[in-house]
């Protein structure tokens, strides 16, 4: 490597730390435990990095190992899956200083509506969802990092957008 | 023309998933080409607010509508333990004879009860022959509180009567 491995690991930290914590955040549901799995992902991912040397490409390895964290964080107990499924989404306010006029365009029911139906998907049709749609991944990329079948991630993800699709249709 | 997609081709189509001949046949299609149109719209509302709108924060339920479905859940379970140590466990540890009979029935009804409601020192079959004995002698004490219909199917007379008569 060309440059100082630390400095270089400083950057990756600044660069993706809030795509991370988005990341974890819609795989988790939870801000909360999405903070904290980052911060466990860079300590992973610096592991990693002085075992095995940096890899070629940062940002889809570290989406890997936070995809990981995020589902070894779910299997950690049923108590923490039954408050996650038995907790209420908190309506998000309308007057947000940080909407664009495209975000400010969907009503606050219908945006409430969207992520009570995605937090409701199965964490498999979550992590497609999310890999495909949101990191803009590939079908055989998301089968190679979640160690699925390419016909798994087509039928995973045809399941969460056919539900995603009915809470659209029923608030229309 | 190939006939129109399904919701599932459409699907894949819209995540880059799909095969050639079904772009080729949206191309060419119009009632195809806006339902890719409609689910491409969707996803772009669906996509927004995930990705760029702020993220809402899980409203913790109150406790005791959380601990509800939690003991119900543990008193199903509790019950279902019960009856499975009742039916299968039991079951499989008593002994029960295959076959009585009726006057082997009754002999180790009356050595049970003897065991249990005799006084300390009297084994059951000291018991059982004093009884006996009693019982032949149609003492009057022992049959005092025997009505006399009683007493006649017994096969014994009834002392009062027998005197007063």
């Amino acid at each position: 490597m060309g440059v100082n491995p630390a400095q270089s690991y400083e950057d990756t930290v600044c660069c993706h730390t809030g795509r991370l914590r988005r990341l974890c955040g819609l795989l988790l549901g939870d801000s909360q435990e999405a903070e904290e799995v980052v911060q466990e992902v860079f300590v992973k991912a610096l592991e990693s990095e002085r075992r095995q040397g940096p890899p070629a490409d940062w940002g889809p390895w570290l989406t890997r190992i936070a995809v990981n964290t995020c589902r070894d964080r779910r299997r950690a107990g049923w108590w923490q899956r039954f408050r996650r499924w038995s907790d209420q989404v908190e309506l998000v306010p309308i007057a947000d200083p940080g909407l664009t006029p495209e975000d400010a365009a969907i009503g606050a029911e219908e945006r409430r509506r969207i992520w009570e139906a995605f937090r409701t998907l199965p964490d498999r049709q979550r992590e497609v969802f999310v890999l495909r749609h949101l990191e803009d991944w590939s079908g055989p990329e998301i089968a190679a990092a979640l160690g699925l079948s390419p016909g798994t991630v087509k039928r995973h993800l045809f399941r969460a957008v056919h539900r995603l699709r009915l809470v659209l249709g029923d608030s229309r | 023309m190939s006939r129109c997609l399904t919701e599932r081709r459409v699907v894949h189509l819209q995540a880059g998933l799909g095969a050639p001949r079904e772009q080729a046949h949206v191309d060419a299609c119009l009632a195809c080409a806006g339902r890719l149109d409609a689910l491409t719209r969707d996803l772009d509302v669906v996509t927004q607010v995930l990705a760029r709108g702020p993220m809402p924060h899980p409203r913790p339920m109150p406790s005791f509508r959380r601990w509800v479905p939690a003991a119900a859940g543990a008193g199903l379970l509790a019950l279902a333990a019960l009856l499975w140590v009742e039916v299968a466990v039991w079951r499989a540890v008593t002994y029960v004879p295959l076959s009585m009979r009726p006057e082997e029935a009754r002999a180790m009804l009356t050595e049970v009860s003897l065991a249990l409601f005799s006084t300390s020192g009297y084994s059951a079959e000291e018991a059982s022959d004093e009884d006996t004995s009693v019982c032949d002698g149609a003492d009057w004490l022992v049959t005092a509180g025997c009505t006399p219909a009683q007493l006649a199917q017994a096969g014994l007379a009834s002392p009062a009567s027998e005197e007063f008569r």
